[in-house]
């Protein structure tokens, strides 16, 4: 109805007019009969009488004026009705509606506050500007667009339904608020494009700050299905967003920290490595510096973006389209919280269009001990190695004692053993453990003479980057006896003779494994320096590399954290926002969030959880820029299939109109022949 | 004697007098009336027709106190002898009795449909019913027509030969002016005209009633007697709705959604207005009669005998 008030307000004029003529008419009484009566006088009397002036005269004439004025109200509404009236002539004229769906993303991450390109209006947030460029769609609005305003996180909801009335869908984009939720944006769009895929000249109109989603976005993009859409990217990774760009699907410029590894030293506990994978989105190889911020009570990026924060950088190169591993090494983990930040080097004609995932975060964590089974008749230098490490729980079992076709059935047997250590023993090895296996007797499965014992030559490392013997040199160590290794397929050679057999190597096919082809007995390597630093590196590698790091939480995602302890009030820091009240089920936090950086939560009775954040595996701005087809305003093909009402008002007003006015003919026509 | 319905000119009808109301049929109907109203007198309903003068006739009227002055020879001394008081003896005048119709033509009394009668053609033919009549009675016979407030008597004819002027001044009259009954029967009287009967024939559609006429005329020593015309289908208006009533002698305009209910009241109006003229009537002693336009003129006639009055 609010079309046919519109189409009624350009009627006014003509209705005015036409009230005003039935009016004219009536005081004109053009139509009363006049009867001739003999004697006036009497009537008179009647009329004073029977009170029939007022009744009959002034009343019902009103009435009837009433009656006709509601008929030709009903007449001229008809006429402005849809499709027989002078709008649906005019519509006829005019080609069909649009109909845009505005996709707002208010998860999380539109709260952020970003200062705009020139600086000048100071931070402000990206929902407001997402306000901004929606408004200035609405505004360019085309004649006869309608819009359905929707508001996508975890669940997308109608925000306002299809209206062609700007000052509704303005007000409600106003209307618009971000949510704590995280974004679905394969739900969102799915939604969006089942709302309008159906309509005249359907398009879709995304408006985001391409945060992280709870899916990747190539999973979202299948959900557009032909449906136009339009990107509409705000905060930072709309700074280089350019027509072109938008209308390429090549990867965009962008640096982004991937993952970050805590890990502290089995040697020093106070010490470690903090590791990260830097990729490079760009076609080609690209100089990268890679920050490191250490925190003590840092959560957001702006905690780790202080100048004294930063404790360590490197620059590296990156491949194209690569990504690569660094590492900072012996660095102090007291302050337990790190950052990494990538930033371009000085020299790199880069311009990172993405600098939400410039980050990675990272947590210490407090160290457990690495259990260790060590089976063998006992070798001081070993042993000696071992006890270096304050961060190893060693059982010693004898060869006798080593039962390992007892494991399947007896778990208890392997309870707290991370690796494992045979040192010539010819029993089997457990199946899940990762082992460290030293053994000079030939292996059951070579060929007569093929592993024999015998004199080592030249020594060399085969893989000096294996983390098991990284930094260490094992060229003059003295070996009497060794035995040669036929090398596994996917094995990587960690000591072998110089053009000759490989002595030890590295397996990681699910269950990590080392097999050295020696005797600590018939060589001095047990009696050197690096002994302890092998046995280190070695048994690190084992028990794995993660096994000392914080897993990260995923942005968006669902998050269940373990409690230490139950029955206790948390309070949850979360990234840039104050600190609230966190849900906790008996053994877990339950949480989700978009906020990049590390979320703590803390107990009344002072516990602390630490976690950092990753971005989602299929977070890149790049794939984001990939856009679905490109959007044409004015298609040559469309079809105007806006649902109608089976009966529309201008039926009934039509039917009613036709009743009243045959209803006042059949009173006038009684008035004069009965 | 001369039949009036043999002494019309035939086809064609006497000049100047109304076919459409006086033809053959009429004039017979009206003979017929005559014989009745002899048969009637005969019977004794009727004796001769006297004026009630006191004056020279030879027929004992009356006893009156002397009075100094009166004639000493219409003393009658055999009262005296016995009683030893003076009466004079009176006797009634007889002279031929005068019948005046005072017939109203305003308007009103004209509406009718297209080719029915109106109000105006019944009194014309109960006119010329009961002055031919009294012609036929050796009455004297005048019309007045009266309207405007006017009402000037013609000069009165006697014998049924006048029947035929009667009928054309009938047939000359046009409706017209305004209903002023009592202004009329005052205008009537200023003339003058010997005392006798009065037939006053009106619709009496007056605003200023009917009262005032008749005392005025009984006053004077006129006999009145009214005939009130009236049509009922009036009572039965094919019109309703939304209407302007106008009035068709002043011109007055009534706006009115006539219906039923209204079209009742307006009978209950005329029904009291009837009364009125009766009481009005029956004040001075008159007959007064109401007459439908549906009731064909004879009966008009023979209700008018039955009333006793007109031949009486």
């Amino acid at each position: 109805m609010i079309g046919t008030f519109d189409t009624l307000q350009a009627l006014f004029p003509w209705a005015a007019g036409a009230l005003g003529v039935l009016t004219l008419l009536y005081l004109l009484e053009p139509r009363r009969r006049q009867v001739a009566v003999p004697f006036g006088a009497l009537w008179r009397k009647v009329l004073e009488r029977a009170e029939a002036r007022r009744i009959g005269r002034r009343w019902r004439r009103f009435f009837s004026w009433l009656f006709l004025a509601v008929c030709i109200s009903a007449l001229l509404a008809a006429v402005g009705e849809e499709p027989l009236g002078l709008r649906a002539l005019r519509e006829r004229q005019q080609p069909p509606p649009l109909h845009t769906v505005l996709l707002v993303d208010v998860s999380a991450t539109m709260a952020t506050l970003d200062g705009d390109r020139d600086g000048a209006l100071g931070p402000r947030q990206r929902l407001d500007e997402a306000r901004r460029r929606l408004r200035a769609v609405v505004e360019d609005a085309l004649p006869r667009e309608r819009f359905l305003v929707v508001a996508a996180a975890v669940a997308p909801r109608t925000q306002a339904p299809w209206s062609e009335e700007k000052r509704a869908v303005l007000a409600a984009i106003d209307g618009l608020e971000a949510t704590d939720a995280g974004l679905d944006l394969e739900r969102a769009l799915a939604a969006a494009v089942d709302a309008v895929q159906d309509r005249s000249t359907p398009r879709v109109v995304v408006v985001t700050d391409g945060g992280p989603s709870l899916h990747p976005v190539a999973r979202a993009l299948d959900a557009i299905r032909g449906v136009p859409v339009r990107w509409l990217i705000v905060g930072p990774a709309a700074l280089g967003e350019t027509p072109e760009e938008a209308a390429s699907e090549r990867l965009v410029d962008n640096a982004a920290v991937e993952r970050v590894g805590v890990r502290s030293s089995l040697i020093d506990p106070g010490r470690g490595v903090v590791s990260a994978r830097v990729r490079n989105d760009r076609g080609q190889a690209t100089r990268l510096r890679v920050l490191l911020s250490a925190a003590r009570d840092g959560r957001a990026p702006e905690d780790f973006a202080r100048p004294e924060a930063v404790v360590a950088e490197q620059v590296v190169e990156v491949p194209p389209r690569s990504t690569v591993a660094v590492a900072f090494a012996d660095v102090t983990l007291a302050p337990g919280r790190f950052a990494v930040q990538v930033r371009p080097a000085a020299d790199a004609d880069f311009r990172d269009l993405a600098p939400f995932d410039d980050w990675g975060f990272g947590v210490a964590a407090r160290r457990r001990k690495v259990g260790v089974l060590l089976v063998g008749k006992g070798n001081l230098f070993l042993e000696a190695a071992l006890l270096a490490h304050d961060g190893l729980d060693v059982r010693r079992v004898s060869p006798q004692d080593y039962r390992p076709a007892a494991f399947p059935r007896d778990k208890r047997l392997l309870h707290g053993v991370d690796v494992a250590i045979l040192d010539q023993v010819e029993a089997e090895a457990p199946q899940d453990t990762p082992v460290w296996r030293f053994d000079l007797r030939p292996h059951t499965a070579a060929a007569p003479g093929e592993e024999a014992p015998r004199s080592a030559g030249e020594l060399v490392i085969g893989e000096e980057d294996h983390p098991a013997v990284r930094a260490l040199s094992l060229h003059d160590a003295n070996f009497d006896q060794v035995r040669g290794l036929t090398l596994p397929t996917g094995a990587h050679p960690l000591l072998k003779e110089r053009g000759g057999a490989v002595l030890a190597y590295a397996r990681d096919d699910g269950v990590r494994r080392l097999d050295f082809g020696i005797d600590l007995l018939e060589t001095d390597l047990g009696g050197r320096y690096f002994m302890p630093l092998l046995v280190g590196n070695a048994v690190e590698w084992l028990a794995g590399e993660e096994a000392a790091i914080v897993s990260p939480l995923e942005v968006g995602r669902p998050w269940a954290i373990g409690l230490p302890v139950g029955g206790q009030r948390w309070t949850w820091f979360e990234p840039g926002l104050p600190p609230r009240q966190a849900h906790a089920s008996d053994d877990a936090l339950l949480a989700s969030s978009e906020a990049q950086g590390i979320h703590v939560w803390t107990s009344d009775s002072g516990l602390e959880l630490a976690r950092p954040t990753r971005l989602a595996d299929g977070e890149r701005p790049g794939r984001v820029g990939k856009r679905g087809p490109a959007w044409t305003p004015h298609p040559t093909a469309a079809r105007d299939d806006t649902p109608r009402a089976p009966w529309p008002a201008w039926t009934l007003l039509v039917a009613f109109a036709a009743a009243a006015l045959l209803l006042e003919w059949g009173l006038y026509q009684r008035r004069r022949t009965v | 004697m001369a039949d009036p319905a043999t002494s019309t000119s035939g086809k064609g009808g006497v000049s100047g007098i109304r076919e459409d109301l006086f033809d053959a049929t009429f004039l017979r109907r009206i003979e017929h009336l005559a014989l009745l109203a002899r048969r009637m007198a005969s019977s004794g309903q009727r004796a001769a027709r006297r004026s009630k003068k006191i004056g020279g006739g030879i027929e004992f009227a009356d006893h009156r106190d002397y009075a100094p002055g009166d004639d000493l020879r219409h003393l009658d001394w055999k009262v005296y002898g016995r009683t030893e008081r003076m009466l004079l003896r009176q006797y009634e005048e007889e002279e031929d009795l005068s019948v005046y119709f005072l017939l109203d033509r305003s308007p009103s009394m004209a509406m009718a449909p297209p080719g029915e009668l109106s109000l105006f053609d019944r009194a014309l033919q109960i006119t010329a019913a009961l002055g031919y009549i009294a012609l036929s009675n050796l009455d004297r016979v005048a019309l007045a027509p009266m309207t405007d407030g006017k009402a000037r008597p013609e000069r009165p004819v006697r014998g049924r030969a006048q029947l035929f002027r009667i009928l054309r001044v009938l047939s000359s009259l046009e409706p017209g002016g305004q209903t002023a009954i009592r202004d009329s029967i005052r205008d009537f009287c200023r003339y003058k005209p010997r005392r006798g009967l009065v037939v006053l024939i009106s619709d009496l559609y007056d605003p200023d009633g009917l009262g005032d006429g008749l005392r005025e005329l009984a006053a004077r020593g006129y006999e009145p007697m009214v005939v009130q015309l009236c049509d009922e289908r009036i009572f039965q208006a094919s019109v309703f709705g939304d209407l302007t009533l106008v009035d068709v002698e002043t011109g007055e305009r009534q706006e009115i959604w006539l219906t039923p209910e209204v079209v009742a009241t307006y009978r209950e109006v005329w029904d009291e207005l009837s009364a009125q003229v009766e009481s009005a009537a029956r004040e001075v002693g008159a007959r007064a009669l109401r007459v439908d336009l549906a009731l064909p003129f004879d009966e008009v006639v023979m209700k008018v005998f039955r009333s006793g009055g007109f031949l009486g």
